[in-house]
C-alpha cells in the first residue's frame, strides 16, 4: 500500500513560506551549476569541434600547440609525399602548411588579447571542411587579404568586412568573415602565408596539416614517418590534438564542479533543516498513519519522496533561471597555446539532467535522515505527542 | 544583557536545528573565503608589482615575435634607464607537460640581479649561478615542486625554442614577483639555437617614477616604423594583462560570490522564521506578559545574528585550515605558488557574519514583534 502523493504535496503546501524558501535557495544552488557548466562546456566544444578524423596535424617533436611549433621546408615538402594523404584536382596535394603568429591587440573591452594570425595558403580551407566564407570572399594567394573568424569583429574593433589593418609594414584589407561549426578557427584571422613569412622574417613553417584518403591509414602514416629520417615530425589525430587543447574548459569544469557541490551541500542541509521541521510537526500524523497500517518503510520512503519534492521545483527553477545564460559569450585564454579563444556558454542536455540530478540528490540527503528519524517513534509515543 | 539566558535557551532548545543550521551556513562562508582569497592574491600580486620601476619593451605585434638583440644595447642608451636585461623565453618543460610550462628563459647574467634586485638568493649561490655556463637560477616554488637542490643537474624540454638543454641548479630565489621562473644563461640558448641574435623581450630599471613615462616614449619612438617596433609597459600592466585575458576573473568571482551571499540570507531566513513559527504562541504570551514589541525583536534578532557568528567562525576557520593546508596546495598544482592567503579577508566574514545573520532575522522578527497576541493564542499550532 502506497501512501497517496498529494498527502505530501499538500503537506508542502501547509508551510509554503518555508516550502517556497527553501525551493529557491535550492534554485540558486541549481541556477549556479547549470551557468557554470554551461560556461566549461561552451569553451570545451569550442576548443574540440575543430577536430575531424581523418586530419592529421604534424607538429614539431614536443610542441605542444601550432603556436609553439616549428618545421622546415624541407619537412614540409617531405611530407607532403606520404601515400596516405589525400589529393584533390583542383587543389593537389592536401597538406596545409601553416605559419601560426599571435598579435597582442586592443580589445573591444579595454584589455588586451592574443589574437592568433595564421598564415595559410588556399589549400588550408579544402583540408578543414568546416570552414565556410559567411560574408566577402575567400583568400587569394599572395594577396594582402585577411579572412576573419566571425567573433573577431565583436571583440576586437576594427576588423569588420573591408576595413584596412595594419600589420607590420603591411596594410591589410579584411575580405572575409569564416564561420567554422563553432570552433576555435572563428577566433582567428588568416593571411597569406608567404607574405607573412616575410613580414616576421620567419623561414619556417608552424605545422602542417593534412587530410587522409582515409581515417584509418592514420597508422600506416605514423610508422612511414617514423621510418623517414627527412621528416622527424610528430603526427596526431586533429580530434587528439584539440582534446589535448581542451584541458583549459576540462580544468574550468573541475574547478567549477567543485565550487557548486558545495553550495550544493549548503543547500542540502538546509533542505534538511526544512524537512526535520515539517517531520517533527507531524509526529502525530505519523502515528495515526501507522495505526491506519501503514509501514514504517512506507512512510519514510513516502517523506524522502516528500523532500525530492521539495527540491525537484527548486531544480526545475533553476534550470529556468539559467536559460538566459544560453549564448552568452566570453574570452578566455587557451593554456595551451596561450592565445584568446571567444566561445558561447552552451546549456545542453546533459547538464540539464545533471541539474535536476543535483536537486533530487539535495532533496534526497536532506530528507533521509528526518524521514529515518521521524518514523522511528514509538506508535503510542507518536500518538500521546501534541 | 539580561536576556542572554533566554536568547540562549532559545538556541540550543533544538540543538539539532541550531547544528544544522550553521553547518549549512558555514559552507557558504568558507566558499566565500576561498572566492575572495582567489582575488586577493592577484590583488598581492599587483602590490608587489607597483613598487619597482621595471618596465618590459616587446616587440609591438605581441609576446611572442622576437625583437633583435641590438635593441637591448640602444635602450640602455635612454636617459634615466639604469640596468637592461635582454630576455628570451624558452618555455622549458620538465618530464611532460602535464606539470607546467617552467617560467624558463634565458636572461643576461650580468645585469639579472639589477634587474630583479628583490629575489632573495644565499650567498654565494647567485656567483655560482654566474660562473656556470649551463647554470640555472630557479624560482623556490619550482624548487619544491620538483625537489631540486643546488648542484643537481636537470635536463629540460623546449616547448617554445626546440631545444632541450641540460643545467645545472645554482641558485634558488626566494621571493620574486614573478613565481615558477627559471632562469638560464642567454648565451648558452643562443648557441643552442644557433646564434639568432634574438631576445623575447627586453627588461628596464628605471632611476626615478618620474622618468618611467619619458623612458617609455622614448623607448617606442627609437623603433618606431621599422619592422621590430615596439611597445613597452609597465610591469604591473604586463601581470594585468596576463589576468584579463583569463576572463573577467572579477565580474564572475562577484557573481557567484553574490549568489552565494542570497544563499546564505535565504537559508538563515528559512531557519530563524521555522523557530519563530514554533514559537509563536510563546511570544505571545511573552507579549501577553508586557513584553514591547521591540524586545521581542531584539531577542529574535540577537539569536539569528549568533547563528550567523558561530557559521562565520566555523566556515572560516576551515577555509582557513584549508587554505593553509598542503592538500589546497596539492590541489591548485603550479597556481599553488601564486596564492597568497591574506588572513584579513577570514577576519571580515567573521564580522559580516552576524550581521548577515540579523539581516535575514528581519522578517521573521518583524512580523513576530507585530503579532496580535490574542489571534496568536488563539492559533492552534
Amino acid at each position: 500500500m502506497r501512501i497517496p502523493l498529494a498527502y505530501n504535496l499538500r503537506s508542502l503546501m501547509v508551510r509554503k513560506v518555508t516550502t517556497l524558501m527553501t525551493m529557491l535557495g535550492i534554485a540558486l544552488v541549481v541556477a549556479t551549476f547549470v551557468a557554470l557548466m554551461a560556461m566549461a562546456s561552451g569553451l570545451d566544444r569550442t576548443l574540440r569541434s575543430s577536430g575531424v578524423p581523418e586530419n592529421v596535424i604534424f607538429l614539431r617533436k614536443g610542441a605542444v600547440a601550432d603556436a609553439t611549433s616549428s618545421l622546415t621546408i624541407e619537412q614540409f615538402r617531405a611530407l607532403s609525399e606520404l601515400p596516405e594523404i589525400m589529393t584533390r584536382p583542383d587543389v593537389g596535394t592536401l597538406a596545409s602548411p601553416e605559419l601560426v603568429c599571435q598579435l597582442l591587440w586592443r580589445r573591444r573591452d579595454g584589455g588586451n588579447g592574443n589574437v592568433i594570425l595564421r598564415g595559410v595558403r588556399p589549400v588550408a580551407f579544402a583540408v578543414r571542411g568546416d570552414i565556410r566564407i559567411e560574408k566577402g570572399v575567400t583568400l587569394q594567394a599572395r594577396s594582402d587579404h585577411l579572412v576573419v573568424g566571425r567573433r573577431i569583429p565583436t571583440r576586437y574593433p576594427g576588423f569588420e568586412l573591408g576595413s584596412k589593418v595594419q600589420l607590420f609594414l603591411r596594410e591589410y584589407t579584411v575580405v572575409g568573415i569564416m564561420s567554422a561549426a563553432g570552433g576555435v578557427y572563428e577566433s582567428e584571422i588568416w593571411c597569406d602565408l608567404d607574405g607573412l613569412a616575410s613580414d616576421t622574417r620567419r623561414s619556417y613553417y608552424s605545422a602542417v596539416v593534412t587530410k587522409l584518403k582515409k581515417a584509418s591509414l592514420f597508422d600506416d602514416l605514423s610508422r612511414r614517418v617514423d621510418a623517414d629520417p627527412r621528416i622527424a615530425l610528430e603526427p596526431r589525430r586533429e580530434v587528439d590534438y584539440f582534446d589535448e587543447q581542451s584541458e583549459s574548459a576540462r580544468r574550468l569544469r573541475d574547478l567549477w564542479m567543485g565550487i557548486a557541490l558545495l553550495m550544493g551541500i549548503g543547500a542540502a542541509l538546509a533542505a534538511m533543516n526544512t524537512m526535520y521541521a515539517a517531520i517533527a510537526a507531524r509526529t502525530k500524523e505519523i502515528g495515526t498513519l501507522r495505526v491506519l497500517g501503514f509501514t514504517r518503510a512506507e512512510i519514510t520512503a513516502s517523506f524522502i519522496v516528500e523532500a525530492v519534492f521539495l527540491a525537484l521545483p527548486g531544480g526545475i527553477l533553476g534550470c529556468l533561471l539559467a536559460i538566459p545564460v544560453d549564448g552568452w559569450t566570453m574570452g578566455t585564454l587557451n593554456l595551451r597555446s596561450m592565445s584568446d579563444v571567444t566561445f558561447s556558454f552552451t546549456i545542453s542536455v546533459p547538464i540539464i539532467l545533471g541539474a535536476l540530478i543535483l536537486s533530487i540528490l539535495i532533496g534526497f540527503l536532506g530528507g533521509l535522515l528526518p524521514a529515518c528519524q521521524g518514523t522511528s517513534v514509538p506508535i503510542t509515543r507518536a500518538l500521546r505527542e501534541f | 544583557m539580561k536576556f542572554l539566558p533566554l536568547i540562549w535557551r532559545n538556541m540550543t532548545r533544538n540543538p539539532r536545528r541550531a547544528w544544522i543550521t550553521i553547518l549549512s551556513l558555514a559552507v557558504p562562508f568558507f566558499l566565500l573565503v576561498l572566492l575572495q582569497t582567489a582575488l586577493g592574491t592577484v590583488d598581492v600580486w599587483m602590490q608587489r608589482a607597483d613598487k619597482n620601476l621595471r618596465v618590459v619593451v616587446l616587440h609591438k605585434m605581441g609576446f611572442f615575435f622576437d625583437l633583435p638583440e641590438s635593441h637591448a644595447a640602444r635602450l640602455k642608451t635612454i636617459p634615466g634607464v639604469v640596468d637592461v636585461c635582454g630576455f628570451v623565453y624558452y618555455g622549458g618543460v620538465y618530464r611532460s607537460f602535464k606539470e607546467g610550462i617552467l617560467g624558463s628563459a634565458g636572461v643576461d647574467v650580468e645585469s639579472f640581479r639589477k634587474v630583479w634586485p628583490e629575489g632573495a638568493v644565499p650567498p654565494g649561490q647567485y656567483e655560482r649561478f654566474r660562473h656556470e655556463r649551463t647554470g640555472a637560477a630557479i624560482d623556490h616554488t619550482v624548487a619544491d615542486r620538483f625537489g631540486f637542490k643546488v648542484g643537481d643537474e636537470v635536463t629540460l624540454k623546449g616547448t617554445v625554442r626546440p631545444v632541450d638543454l641540460k643545467f645545472k641548479i645554482c641558485a634558488i630565489i626566494r621571493n620574486s614577483v614573478v613565481p615558477y621562473g627559471f632562469y638560464l644563461h642567454r648565451e648558452y640558448l643562443e648557441e643552442a639555437l644557433g646564434k639568432p641574435g634574438i631576445l623575447t623581450n627586453v627588461w628596464l630599471t628605471v632611476d626615478r617614477g618620474e622618468n618611467i613615462p619619458s623612458v617609455m616614449r622614448t623607448a617606442e619612438a627609437m623603433f618606431a616604423n621599422s619592422s621590430s617596433a615596439v611597445k613597452v609597459e609597465l610591469e604591473k600592466n604586463i601581470f594585468l594583462e596576463v589576468i584579463s585575458m583569463a576572463g573577467n576573473v572579477r565580474v564572475l568571482a562577484g557573481g557567484v560570490g553574490a549568489i552565494v551571499v542570497c544563499l546564505i540570507l535565504l537559508v538563515a531566513a528559512n531557519s530563524i522564521a521555522m523557530s519563530a513559527r514554533e514559537r509563536t504562541s510563546e511570544v505571545a504570551v511573552m507579549k501577553a506578559l508586557g513584553f514591547s514589541p521591540g524586545t521581542v525583536l531584539t531577542i529574535i534578532l540577537a539569536e539569528s545574528g549568533a547563528l550567523g557568528l558561530a557559521a562565520g567562525i566555523i566556515g572560516c576557520a576551515a577555509a582557513h585550515l584549508f587554505l593553509t593546508s598542503g592538500w589546497c596546495h596539492g590541489l591548485i598544482g603550479i597556481w599553488s605558488s601564486y596564492l597568497s592567503y591574506p588572513g584579513r579577508a577570514v577576519i571580515t566574514w567573521i564580522w559580516i557574519a552576524p550581521l548577515m545573520g540579523v539581516a535575514a532575522g528581519l522578517i521573521p522578527a518583524a512580523l513576530a514583534a507585530r503579532l496580535v497576541v490574542a489571534d496568536a493564542l488563539r492559533r492552534v499550532v
